[in-house]
């Protein structure tokens, strides 16, 4: 078996490389530190070759963690062989690295990517004067062209290394390999800027550019008859009435038996949430073409002056996109940003951000209780939760005290191919409806029975006062009460979205159907919404605050959001049952601001 | 002059950089040395600087440009 790494700078195409021989479905993106870890597939055709993509460095004097992550695995793994991949529009600046790959590693394959590029700009690199001068084989190709990949396909047949076939000629010097060793067989050609990278990083339109975006994601997506909602209300009528409403009832003859009610019950509220999968889709396609266009990171570059106010940096715009995908991700892309202190930071605004699985439950209270509004108070939502989380932010910068800096290699923008897009989305789908038809139908069809059997196991139907889950909701249920929420099956769903936000709405469906106007009063259910854009993430989500910043940090974490979610939606329903309260409580709040603000001016002063 | 002050289109010889060995390895990394030419791009709302160093664009924050300082060259085309 052949073990072979992928090692090159960040955003040197190692990831579109790695997809090209796996035919796996590598994280790809153009970012720089998309690559996450390790990860290892086996080349296409060839069983006997694992291929392991690393996070992009730099150097070995890293500067990021995953920098120092993936020098580590360089020490500690044995590989057969190295796939050194170099940027061809700046060479120069790899070869620092190669040299010192090179004191650990022999076997050395050098692949020069985005030739294609390089020739764009006028430029050139004789592939076969620089395998001669490095005494290593070098292959110049385009990732994404198919005849530039058999090329290597060809080289590690028979599963060898590829090598140079007179490898004692010329032992090369060391010292010469970053010196003049790319002497008149590379010119870079010379860089200019494309006609849409100067609008993009127009100042006036950069940054409306990217809301209208948004707002269009957001449009097809959300808005009434559009895509989105329309291809939703397709699969919400297909199980409802088709299997449901026609099939299910055919097979019974029209019986009512407990069978019957439990058949129909799961259905109806699994089917409501795979109607999702198509907004889901728009959403994962819209995060992942700013992605792979490189637009993320024209706007890391345009956002750090504001992000740098809020004590983050442009690079944090990466992970809080992410985050309107999935929470769990997006905490692992953290990894990439300056410091530990400004990860802290980013981790600790990211539940604020709402992920694709609070979908299901922000769009069913939108469409329960503003049946007129559906689609602005969807977006009054998304808003909500951002402005939320930079507020947090003010408020975290104050606890991890750090000093920030800001440097990035811009990516250049290009046109993502659509069936890289389409493939992205296929996996993202996928995950959704894997998790939808394991976990969260596991867990329904055990709530359904504890909810509509006492304990001595009669049944009394779903979510019946009396029942096991009518038990065990009491305890929790007295924490709800502030919000208005004195119904034991909301108080039990919002609590099972700790294990899945899935869950919730998945959950209020089986209790309450479609429309949730009879579960809660509207100021209940503003404050419910409150509380579930604020509260703690899900378990899988916990779990990567867990391993990117440890057992304690990720439970005080967890706790203190708890709390401050209980509070937030417990003013959230005082402030708009009584206008009064409001009131009082934003003259206090404004209060205490102004004093604060006070205090420190004068501590200032004093000090000079 | 510092780079900070460099307009959208000119040049300059990168004379020194204040920073610790970390960050100017990553310059180093990204082209951006003592000795190196640099050419600005753009400047960002709320003062980033947009840079071309041999072929990379690097985008910088306002107190990191303030640290290098450079000499201004007429730009030959």
């Amino acid at each position: 078996m052949l073990k072979i790494a992928l090692v090159g700078t960040p955003n040197c195409g190692k990831s579109t490389v790695f997809n090209a021989l796996t035919g796996g479905n590598a994280k790809t993106g153009n970012w720089h530190g998309v690559t996450m870890g390790m990860q290892g597939h086996a080349i296409k055709g060839n069983k006997d070759c694992m291929l392991y993509d690393l996070a992009g460095l730099y150097s070995f004097n890293s500067y990021t963690q995953e920098e120092s992550f993936t020098k580590k695995k360089l020490e500690e793994e044995s590989f057969d062989g190295i796939f050194f991949l170099i940027d061809a529009l700046s060479i120069r600046r790899s070869l620092y690295l190669l040299q010192e790959v090179q004191t650990l590693h022999k076997n050395i394959c050098v692949i020069i990517t985005m030739v294609d590029l390089l020739h764009k700009r006028g430029g050139y690199i004789q592939e076969a004067e620089l395998a001669k001068r490095l005494n290593l084989p070098v292959f110049a190709i385009n990732a994404h062209d198919k005849k530039d990949i058999s090329k290597i396909f060809a080289a590690i047949q028979g599963g060898r290394f590829p090598t140079l076939p007179n490898k004692d000629v010329a032992q090369q010097d060391s010292n010469s390999i970053t010196g003049n060793i790319l002497q008149d067989i590379y010119n870079q050609g010379e860089y200019r800027e494309s006609k849409l990278s100067k609008v993009l990083y127009n100042p006036y339109l950069s940054l409306p550019i990217f809301f209208a975006i948004l707002l269009l994601i957001l449009f097809v997506a959300f808005a009434p008859y559009m895509l989105g909602d329309f291809l939703k209300g397709c699969i919400e009528s297909f199980f409802e009435d088709i299997v449901a409403g026609s099939w299910l009832l055919s097979i019974f003859n029209g019986q009512e038996t407990i069978l019957f009610a439990f058949l129909n019950n799961i259905i109806v509220s699994i089917g409501g949430l795979l109607a999702f999968v198509p907004q889901i889709a728009i959403l994962f396609l819209a995060l992942n073409f700013l992605e792979e266009s490189g637009y993320i990171s024209t706007l890391a570059f345009m956002t750090d002056g504001f992000f740098q106010k809020l004590g983050l940096t442009g690079r944090t715009v990466f992970s809080i996109l992410m985050g309107f995908g999935c929470t769990a991700v997006a905490v692992l892309t953290t990894r990439g940003l300056e410091n530990k202190e400004i990860q802290k930071r980013t981790i600790a605004i990211m539940p604020y951000i709402a992920c694709s699985a609070k979908l299901p439950i922000l769009t069913a209270i939108a469409s329960s209780f503003f049946p007129n509004y559906t689609f602005l108070t969807i977006i009054a939502m998304y808003f909500g939760g951002v402005l939320l989380a930079l507020v947090c932010a003010i408020i975290v910068k104050k606890i991890y005290k750090t000093k920030e800096e800001f440097v990035l290699e811009l990516a250049n923008l290009q046109m993502p191919r659509l069936k890289i897009l389409l493939k992205n989305v296929l996996y993202n789908c996928l995950q959704f409806i894997k998790k939808i038809m394991t976990l969260v139908l596991a867990f329904l069809m055990l709530m359904w029975l504890l909810s509509s059997f006492t304990i001595t196991f009669q049944y009394v139907g779903e979510g019946s006062e009396g029942s096991m889950l009518y038990y065990i909701g009491q305890g929790v249920k007295v924490l709800f009460y502030p919000m208005g929420i004195f119904d034991w099956r909301v108080t039990v769903a919002a609590i099972s979205g700790i294990i899945a936000k899935e869950n919730v709405a998945g959950l209020l469906t089986q209790f309450f159907g479609t429309n949730l106007a009879g579960a809660m009063t509207v100021q209940s259910a503003i404050a419910f919404t409150v509380f579930m854009m604020t509260v703690t993430p899900c378990v899988t989500a916990i779990a990567s605050v867990i391993k990117e910043l440890g057992f304690k940090t990720g439970m005080y974490f967890t706790f203190t959001q708890l709390g401050i979610a209980f509070i937030l939606s417990y003013l959230a329903y005082w402030m708009v049952v009584s206008w009064i309260f409001a009131v009082v409580f934003w003259s206090l709040v404004v209060a205490v601001v102004v004093t604060l603000y006070l205090i420190q001016a004068r501590r200032k002063r004093s000090k000079q | 002059m510092q780079l900070s002050s460099l307009k959208s289109g000119e040049q300059g010889t990168v004379s020194a950089i204040f920073a610790d060995n970390k960050l100017k390895n990553r310059l180093k990394m990204c082209n951006l040395q003592v000795g190196k030419k640099i050419k600005c791009i753009r400047h960002a709302p709320f003062g980033g600087i947009m840079v071309e160093c041999d072929g990379i664009c690097l985008g910088l924050r306002k107190e990191l440009a303030k640290s290098i300082t450079l000499h201004r060259v007429e730009a030959s085309a």
